[in-house]
């Protein structure tokens, strides 16, 4: 059962729980954390808990204090052994160094303390233990190990699979989590949850599991990540603390410019520059965050030669830097060394970064979590309010943006979705079962889905990759380099071949590792590029690297040759994969705004409008006016074609755009459900289009809709489009979509990496990436057509469950069935709207520089002037 | 079949070169034993990659029934000795290619061929560095020389030649291609692999192409003609390289 924590204790409460010498040391705090008043209590009734506040609200001790005081207790009453009692596991190596100092120096103190009574105890031990710790470490741990041991989600997987060490774990009590909200999304976060599962098969007496978190939401389902089910499929037990809202924010919504569509780049960037130089000298320390890394090289390059801030006291940090170059800005962060630092995600996350005033963030975060969590990052301790400067580049950003700051101050967050039945990870584990002794399949079974991820596995699913492992699909030749043997009379199956132990150790691991290219011009090395952009290269493409345009000429494994192409435009952006989708929560929240907006301003209240604005999303004057001449000119755009509703989240509206110039059909579905959703109805409605109706259609995906392009002379009529595709047949439609995609390719091999079908080292080397590549199309070839490859299966779910949102679409379109959203097709027209003009824009393939996008971007306004008979500056009264 | 000169013919649809006179197909590039040679680098692939080359070739015999095969090059995959799965697979190929089909057989050394000799010379299978007939010479095509070393009529392999085309929406299709070329007396034709695993690089980019073979690197690639072919069902003629390149 999972509940919410009721009980409440004081300090003076929990220091009765303590041992005394605990609690004289904990006694130097005056008063408990939200986190530490309902937190603590139930670690000490021995339940399931999973605690979610902002960082820097004593989670970390909460989790550890009663587990301190007991070992404590243990080791006076000479009980504390030669085992290892608590497993802390945290996907950052970074936060275990830390974790490590704030483990070891309370010990100490405690135990000084102790000793200075005149009192000996055994010392209580902490240790470290990551890919990175060495084969002497490692023996050290195995003759005394840790009572707590600190690890990462790859290095606790092999903890349990080595065979001495796995002895040592018998006794563990507690486990930890740390942040589970950067886990539970991803495969990582299921490799974790099986690895869980084959722990409490070695821990004797079971644990009890504490899981850290950032603001998450509904925290129900992370709870349920965390505990899982019992052996009788019944969900553990789990106390929920929800401190999530204790920290205060100071949000603020702002643009550059008074008009976002009638001022040039040139202005616009002056603006934003200028404004970002003001923020930063009003405070001690300041982090930027921008949505790129080429954003941030950028932001901070002009700040710096604008004089804006002295060059010495701004740092970039991104995850293109190398490793030093990053610690060094981090410890200029944390000694205040710094005033201010601008970065894309990589300092989002976890680790300690000291003392930050203020945080800024150009653009749309396109999250609701994603923005608090970089909010948070400022004020860090708990009682301190966050501040946070949100900046619209644009209007789509601006509103997100908007709607982004009511959503969080309402308290409301985007839920996440967990990964379900990866194949890929399923097979790593059982391959390391089998490693550890002889199974019967039914016992495998029920390990695998007790956790949660895996609890819906269907049992032939599992068979499949029992069968893919042993050999069958024809994957072993001659039984060279068997991986297990699966006895399908007997239901059994184990370890097979003396490669697979060190095959296990040194290819686990769930996080893909891309290719990076070396890029050459002539025989000279001009940089790198990433494997996933190259694949996107054509010949003849330009595209920046370094600051410089290049054509590309063409690739051969690992080396990319090109050319300079001084002074051209780019015809590829050099961001396109980096960009975050908008979370469906946040893109529903902008569907409710734009209607909240048109039942204002259709009666013409737009004081109320902009009062709205101001209040709710934090915006000043120009902010509001910009949002309400957008959504003004919307709906006379609507009304134009006779009309009479507006867009929201019951009402998805279809343009008919015929662009007679370039000779273009656009059908343009106006769905704010992010890219992950839209993603899958485009792919499924363009394929179905054209194998149905013989019509090659491209297509466009934008976070606010999408878009199918064909030739204008081809005859279709929208609701033959929009009959085509159903509830029922739309993951189908997608799954095939994607079988035939260039983008499987790739994320098949990572799935054949994580299911040890593509080894990333084997016999002791690195087997050679571009060999990998040169092959990924190539070996994609030869398996797809093999009935019920679970490999294959699990890429294409990769894709249209992970990357695409297909489950999501498929609510969408059963709403729709079902009449509780419907769509709206508008008359055919000779111009888009202006919701429809920041979409095409953005979805050009053949993408236009900055300035042109203004230009392109003004033209069209004028044009809808004309055509509306408005004037613009009239347009707000 | 596509009559290319004299009595020289894709044998369309199959990835096989055909000379009347002599009765003969030709084909290049099997790679038999990939899976093994690629398990060694920690690579599992399913054994039928080379299933099915075999039955590629199967499926030619059976459909063209010619009198003679002649294998340009690269009969399997491993540089090094034979290992057990290819020494199995090969024996089983070649046996079948006498025995069953009661084939005259040819083979011409690769540089993925050696010590190929030995199993071969137990099926008294001829195991050359070229083969010459009438106008014809057949090479692998891996070596240094010069066209004047040949015959008029060169047919080779070790390319793994493909093309790729664009759709109308900008989506890229790979296909294998045979190219046919004449540089002034002489005429080559490049042979598509048959084994599924290996394209190759894609001559629709020739000008950035470093061709694998010696032969090729002072010729003109534009000048060759591709021929992609989808194996089993078709085979097209396009035109010269450097024309096509403007229509793509």
């Amino acid at each position: 059962m999972i509940r919410y924590a009721k009980e409440r204790i004081d300090r003076d409460t929990l220091l009765k729980y303590l041992d005394k010498d605990v609690a004289w040391w904990f006694s130097r705090f005056d008063s408990l954390t939200p986190p530490q008043e309902y937190g603590i209590l139930p670690i000490i009734k021995g339940e399931n808990v999973l605690i979610t506040s902002p960082t820097g609200s004593g989670k970390t001790l909460t989790a550890f204090i009663y587990i301190i005081s007991e070992l404590i207790k243990y080791a006076k009453e000479g009980r504390l052994e030669d085992y290892v009692y608590a497993v802390y596991v945290s996907p950052l190596r970074s936060l275990n160094n830390d974790i490590y100092k704030n483990l070891t120096t309370p010990l100490n103190e405690i135990l000084n303390h102790i000793r200075d009574r005149g009192l000996e105890i055994p010392e209580i031990r902490v240790a470290i233990r990551t890919g990175d710790t060495t084969q002497a470490e490692r023996s050290k741990m195995l003759k005394k190990p840790p009572h707590i041991l600190i690890t990462t989600p790859e290095s606790l997987a092999l903890i349990i699979t080595a065979p001495k060490f796995k002895r040592r774990l018998s006794k563990v009590k507690w486990v930890i989590v740390d942040e589970i909200h950067s886990l539970c999304e991803n495969k990582r976060g299921l490799h974790l949850s099986l690895s869980l599962e084959r722990l409490e098969e070695l821990a004797e007496e079971g644990f009890i599991r504490i899981g850290l978190s950032a603001t998450i939401h509904p925290l129900d389902e992370v709870a349920k990540f965390l505990v899982g089910y019992d052996d009788n499929g019944m969900l553990r037990n789990c106390v929920i603390v929800d401190a999530r809202f204790y920290k205060k924010m100071d949000l603020k919504l702002r643009v550059p410019v008074k008009d976002l569509i009638y001022s040039s780049s040139e202005e616009t960037s002056r603006g934003l520059y200028k404004y970002l130089g003001r923020v930063l000298n009003k405070y001690r320390t300041v982090l930027v965050f921008t949505n790129t890394r080429s954003g941030a090289e950028r932001v901070a390059y002009y700040l710096k030669k604008y004089g804006f801030v002295d060059a010495d006291e701004l740092g970039v940090h991104h995850s293109s830097l190398s490793r030093d170059e990053r610690w060094s800005i981090e410890d200029r962060l944390k000694k205040g060394m710094i005033k201010g630092v601008v970065t894309s995600t990589s300092l989002e996350l976890g680790i300690d970064i000291g003392y930050i005033d203020a945080v800024v963030q150009i653009g749309s975060p396109k999250s609701i979590n994603r923005g608090l969590q970089r909010i948070g990052r400022s004020g860090h301790s708990l009682h301190r309010v966050s501040k946070g400067y949100f900046i619209g580049m644009d209007l789509d950003e601006l509103i997100e943006d908007g709607v982004l700051i009511s959503e969080a101050y309402k308290g409301r967050l985007d839920s996440i979705s967990i990964p379900r039945n990866a194949l890929d990870v399923l097979a790593q584990h059982i391959v390391g079962m089998a490693l550890e002794r002889k199974w019967r399949v039914e016992d495998a079974y029920r390990v695998v889905k007790r956790t949660y991820p895996y609890h819906n596995l269907p049992y032939d699913k599992f068979i499949s990759v029992l069968r893919y492992l042993s050999g069958k699909y024809g994957l072993e030749d001659y039984k060279v380099y068997g991986k297990i043997w699966f006895d399908e009379d007997t239901m059994e199956f184990g370890r097979r071949g003396k490669y697979l132990r060190p095959i296990y150790f040194q290819n686990i691991g769930t996080i893909p590792e891309d290719i990076s290219m070396i890029v050459y011009h002539g025989r000279r090395p001009i940089g790198r590029l990433e494997e996933e952009f190259v694949e996107n290269l054509d010949t003849g493409d330009i595209f920046v690297l370094a600051g410089k345009t290049f054509r590309y000429l063409y690739s051969r494994g690992d080396k990319v040759f090109v050319e300079p192409a001084e002074g051209q435009k780019p015809t590829v952006p050099s961001w396109i994969s980096e960009l975050l989708p908008l979370t469906f929560d946040l893109g529903e929240a902008i569907s409710r705004f734009r209607w909240l907006m048109y039942t204002l301003l259709k009666d013409g209240l737009y004081e109320d409008a902009r009062k709205y604005i101001i209040k709710e999303m934090h915006g000043d004057v120009w902010v509001a006016n910009n949002i309400i001449r957008y959504i003004d000119l919307q709906m006379k755009f609507l009304e134009s074609l006779g009309t009479d509703t507006f867009h929201s989240p019951e009402n998805l509206i279809i343009e008919n755009y015929l662009d007679e110039d370039y000779g273009y059909k656009y059908i343009i579905f106006h769905t704010v459900f992010g890219r992950r959703v839209n993603g899958a109805l485009a792919r499924a409605f363009a394929n179905a289009t054209r194998k149905s109706l013989g019509v090659s259609v491209r297509v466009i995906i934008d976070d606010h809709g999408f878009a199918l392009q064909y030739p204008i002379w081809y005859k279709l009529d929208v609701n033959d489009i929009l009959n085509l595709i159903n509830s029922s047949n739309v993951r189908d439609w997608v799954a095939d979509a994607v079988l035939n995609s260039q983008y499987i390719w790739r994320i098949f091999r990572h799935v054949a990496n994580r299911a040890f079908m593509i080894l990333r080292y084997y016999k002791g080397k690195k087997t050679k990436l571009w060999r990998q590549q040169l092959n990924s199309e190539n070996i994609f070839r030869v398996v797809r057509n093999i009935e019920g490859f679970p490999l294959v299966e699990e890429a294409v779910r990769e894709i249209i469950e992970d990357k695409m949102d297909v489950n999501r679409a498929i609510k969408v379109l059963k709403d729709i069935e079902e009449g509780r959203r419907r769509w709206v097709i508008l008359p055919e027209s000779r111009m888009s709207s202006p919701f429809a003009q920041g979409m095409l824009l953005r979805g050009m393939q053949d993408v236009v520089l900055m300035e042109d996008r203004v230009k392109v971007l003004q033209r069209f306004y004028n044009k809808l002037m004309e055509k509306l008979g408005v004037e613009y500056d009239k347009v707000i009264r | 079949m596509i009559k290319l000169y004299a009595d020289l013919y894709i044998a369309d649809p199959w990835p096989a070169a055909y000379i009347e006179y002599l009765d003969a197909i030709i084909i290049a590039d099997l790679h038999l034993g990939i899976e093994g040679a690629l398990q060694e680098e920690g690579l599992y692939l399913p054994k039928k990659v080379s299933e099915s080359t075999r039955n590629l070739v199967y499926n030619i015999l059976s459909d063209l029934n010619p009198s003679k095969v002649i294998i340009a090059g690269d009969l399997k995959h491993s540089f090094g000795l034979l290992n057990t799965s290819e020494w199995i697979e090969i024996k089983k190929f070649v046996r079948s290619l006498i025995e069953d089909y009661r084939k005259d057989v040819i083979v011409i050394r690769g540089n993925h061929d050696n010590y190929l000799g030995v199993l071969l010379d137990r099926f008294n299978i001829p195991f050359l560095e070229r083969y010459d007939y009438d106008i014809y010479t057949v090479i692998h095509g891996h070596k240094e020389g010069l066209l004047e070393d040949f015959n008029e009529v060169i047919i080779m392999g070790h390319e793994h030649p493909s093309i790729t085309i664009r759709d109308e929406l900008g989506v890229k299709y790979k296909y294998k291609c045979f190219l046919w070329g004449v540089f002034g007396r002489h005429k080559i034709l490049i042979l598509p692999s048959l084994s599924e695993l290996a394209t190759g690089a894609s001559f629709t980019e020739y000008e950035y192409i470093e061709p694998l073979s010696p032969l090729l690197k002072k010729l003109d690639l534009g000048r060759f003609k591709p021929f992609p072919i989808i194996v089993g069902e078709t085979v097209q003629e396009l035109p010269e390289l450097k024309v096509l390149r403007h229509i793509l």
